[in-house]
């Protein structure tokens, strides 16, 4: 099941930095949830304490918040210094030393670290008065979201920055209260021990809750996808800090509903004891959660990270789409199961014996469904989920057609269709590129059988691995050329693209300046491989001309060779043949025409259609408009 | 049975999880002229944009022509009005393969470096 393929974990900047980045956020928390328990619980829970025991307590909490006040001031200076070190690549103390000014003043960290300092002093300087205390350290360690991704994606406010903010707030409520928590029931008798944990509750709840709903809207946004999930570093520590979350959830239910109600009955000091120990190990695993969480901030997302696959299976419809037979039998196994789970929730309705049967049934029902679902599942490799890095551009399509020639015409044929000259004594034949079932594989699908060669049923390889005579980008240059070509002989022969089909990206030079394919996203654009322009331009339509050198007025231009020759294959026209295409505003090609646009109102309701008709469902929608 | 526990848990984040755009390293998203192309007419700056915001203090680009000789003026800069932009101005380049290569540093701290090669072809 398992391939055995592993994401890499290098961080930059090292462990020095993530370890400094835990000990600032964990010293943050404290403050803050120690501050948190002075202000609200300590008032409420400890009303009917004596005086004596009232004011140790007190002189003990507000230690814990001094020295709290201590640790996160020298963290955040000692993180400062090893992330101006890292900023600068400095290699000596007066090198780094150099930096500082720059990274204090120039730099959003730097700002962030001066203002959290800043809310720190605040801080000590309430540190009599709990309701500005707790303000002020909310303020020191809300200002840590600054430093997360979110900042940096979007500039100003937005959803990901206020979920990162609540994150940090709620933690620090839970996580930093705990230790006060653990020092008033050891100091305090039996039954405020009881209170203090029955007031920290309401804390603990709207805590969890507010980190289990932004968690999972970052992992979302973060992680990006199932793959991202299951195939990268980033997605793998996500998973081991759901972990870290579920166990200390699993503490904070025991300590509430278990362990505190038990000291206001029998045995208190054992029941004290067992609930300090609880307390105990769970700041434990708060502290390991924090720390995986500042690794976590150090690796580049999941959605920016190239997959490992670990799996040799994936999930895919292919083989439901391709053959209707099979719908039926995962309609009947989904159907089954849906079943099994009314089945269960019905169960939550009856008496204890008729619920065990429904579950013995939904067992059953389970366990032979599940098994007809397999078709659900396509091979899989380490890379396919990798996408390619070319961005379908003109250069690697023209670059893939050269290097297919050389190295794949022989056996599938110079159109693809697995008729090449060495193809008839081969005992399996090659595969078809131009049929549709090309689309139903990912580029990582491709790129692993084009490096690391094709194996037959009997295991043994029916085409080589081109791993040492193909460099990387050389065998995405050959996907992208086998994919543009499969939908071009599509196109000639229907006037349809089988899926939507991105345009391929160049250079061009406008009036404005260099300019590329990519930046006009956003408009339709209308290619022209060879003249005319159109003497009207629909309002909205950017024009490129290909073959051009000078950019003229309100016109593109592309001299690229490689621009007419990526198209030509795209359209399935041979050399010297050439078209008008137009470009949806997404980049998607939506129509091609050889006669080109000549009426200027056909041209506008084309354009029209466009903007109205979201792309993505079909890369055409009115063949007749192909005049090919 | 392993194979359909994993069906069974696929499914289950498949439903769960679904794509959202997030970025948190300044990776290159697009660049001008373009990565890998072919140009006619020589280019007088290099423009790169990142899929983040980037600290100008501490990000540069270097362009090399094919003898791996250092060409730009070294005056990297950021492109006003847009913080995820990064631009060198280059004198005029005659006919050859340059490579380009970037050291950037993003807002949120983390740096990453790479490079791509482009074409003036006459």
């Amino acid at each position: 099941m398992l391939n055995g393929a592993a994401p890499s974990f290098e961080i930059d900047g090292g462990a020095a930095l993530v370890l400094l980045r835990a000990l600032t956020t964990g010293a943050l928390l404290w403050v803050f949830g120690a501050s948190l328990f002075v202000w609200f619980v300590f008032p409420r829970a400890f009303s009917r304490l004596p005086p004596a025991t009232a004011a140790a307590l007190g002189t003990r909490l507000s230690r814990l918040i001094g020295g709290g006040l201590i640790a996160a001031a020298i963290a955040l200076t000692l993180w400062l210094a090893a992330q101006t070190a890292v900023f600068a690549d400095a290699d000596s103390v007066g090198a780094a030393l150099g930096a500082l000014p720059k990274v204090l003043f120039h730099t959003r960290f730097g700002w962030v670290v001066v203002l959290q300092l800043l809310a720190l002093v605040a801080t000590a300087l309430f540190v009599r008065r709990p309701a500005g205390a707790a303000i002020a350290s909310g303020v020191a360690l809300a200002l840590g979201a600054g430093h997360s991704h979110a900042l940096s994606m979007q500039s100003g406010p937005s959803l990901l920055l206020g979920a990162e903010t609540v994150h940090l707030l709620a933690a620090g409520a839970w996580l930093g209260g705990l230790i006060p928590l653990l020092v008033a029931v050891r100091m305090v008798p039996a039954r405020e021990g009881a209170m203090a944990a029955r007031w920290f509750s309401p804390i603990g709840k709207l805590a969890v809750s507010a980190i289990a709903l932004t968690a999972l809207y970052q992992g979302v946004v973060d992680v990006g996808s199932v793959s991202g999930l299951l195939g990268t570093a980033y997605g793998w520590m996500a998973l081991c800090k759901l972990a870290l979350f579920g166990v200390l959830f699993g503490f904070a239910w025991v300590n509430r509903y278990r362990f505190a109600p038990a000291l206001l009955r029998g045995d208190a000091a054992s029941s004290k004891r067992t609930l300090i120990v609880s307390i105990a190990l769970q700041s434990a695993f708060g502290a390991l959660i924090v720390l995986v969480a500042a690794f976590l901030a150090t690796l580049p997302p999941g959605m920016h990270t190239e997959p490992v696959w670990p799996f040799t299976m994936r999930f895919s419809l292919a083989t439901v789409r391709e053959a209707p037979e099979f719908r039926d039998e995962v309609m009947g196994a989904v159907l089954a199961l849906l079943g099994a789970i009314a089945i269960i929730v019905l169960g939550q309705f009856m008496q204890r014996w008729t619920r065990w049967l429904g579950y013995a049934m939904a067992a059953i029902i389970t366990f032979y469904a599940i098994p007809h679902l397999d078709v659900l599942l396509a091979p899989a490799y380490p890379t396919s989920f990798e996408t390619s890095p070319t961005g379908f551009s003109a250069t690697s399509i023209v670059r893939g057609e050269a290097l297919y020639g050389s190295n794949c015409a022989s056996c599938h044929g110079a159109d693809g269709r697995g008729d090449g000259p060495a193809a008839p004594g081969l005992a399996v034949p090659p595969a078809d590129l131009t049929a549709p079932h090309l689309w139903e594989h990912s580029d990582g699908e491709l790129a692993w059988w084009i490096g690391q060669g094709m194996p037959g049923p009997d295991n043994r390889p029916v085409m080589p691995g081109f791993e040492g005579k193909l460099d990387v980008d050389e065998r995405w240059s050959v996907i992208d050329f086998i994919r543009a070509r499969n939908a071009g002989i599509h196109f000639r022969d229907t006037g349809e693209w089988p899926v939507p089909v991105a345009a391929p990206g160049f250079s061009m030079a406008c009036r404005t300046g260099p300019g590329t394919l990519d930046a006009l996203r956003g408009s339709a654009v209308l290619l022209l491989l060879d003249g005319p322009v159109p003497s009207d331009i629909p309002p909205g339509l950017r024009v490129v001309e290909a073959g051009e050198a000078q950019p003229k007025a309100g016109l593109c231009v592309s001299d690229d060779p490689a621009v007419p020759q990526a198209y030509r294959i795209l359209a399935g026209l041979s050399a010297g043949q050439n078209a008008s295409f137009l470009i949806d505003r997404e980049g998607s090609l939506r129509y091609a025409s050889r006669a080109g646009w000549s009426d200027p109102a056909a041209l506008g309701r084309l354009v029209r259609l466009l903007d109205k008709q979201a792309t993505g469902a079909s890369a055409m929608v009115h063949p007749h408009h192909h005049t090919m | 049975m392993h194979r359909s526990l994993l069906t069974a848990l696929l499914m289950a984040a498949a439903v769960m999880l679904s794509p959202a755009a997030a970025s948190a390293h300044a990776f290159l998203k697009s660049a001008s002229p373009a990565v890998g192309s072919t140009v006619d007419v020589a280019p007088g700056t290099i423009a790169l944009t990142f899929t983040e915001s980037l600290e100008p203090d501490f990000s540069s680009i270097v362009v090399q022509d094919a003898h791996a000789a250092q060409i730009d003026k070294k005056d990297s800069h950021p492109v006003p009005g847009d913080p995820t932009r990064l631009a060198v101005s280059v004198g005029s380049l005659s006919p050859g393969t340059y490579t380009v290569i970037w050291h950037v540093t993003s807002t949120d701290t983390h740096k990453t470096t790479g490079k791509f090669s482009f074409t003036v072809a006459h």
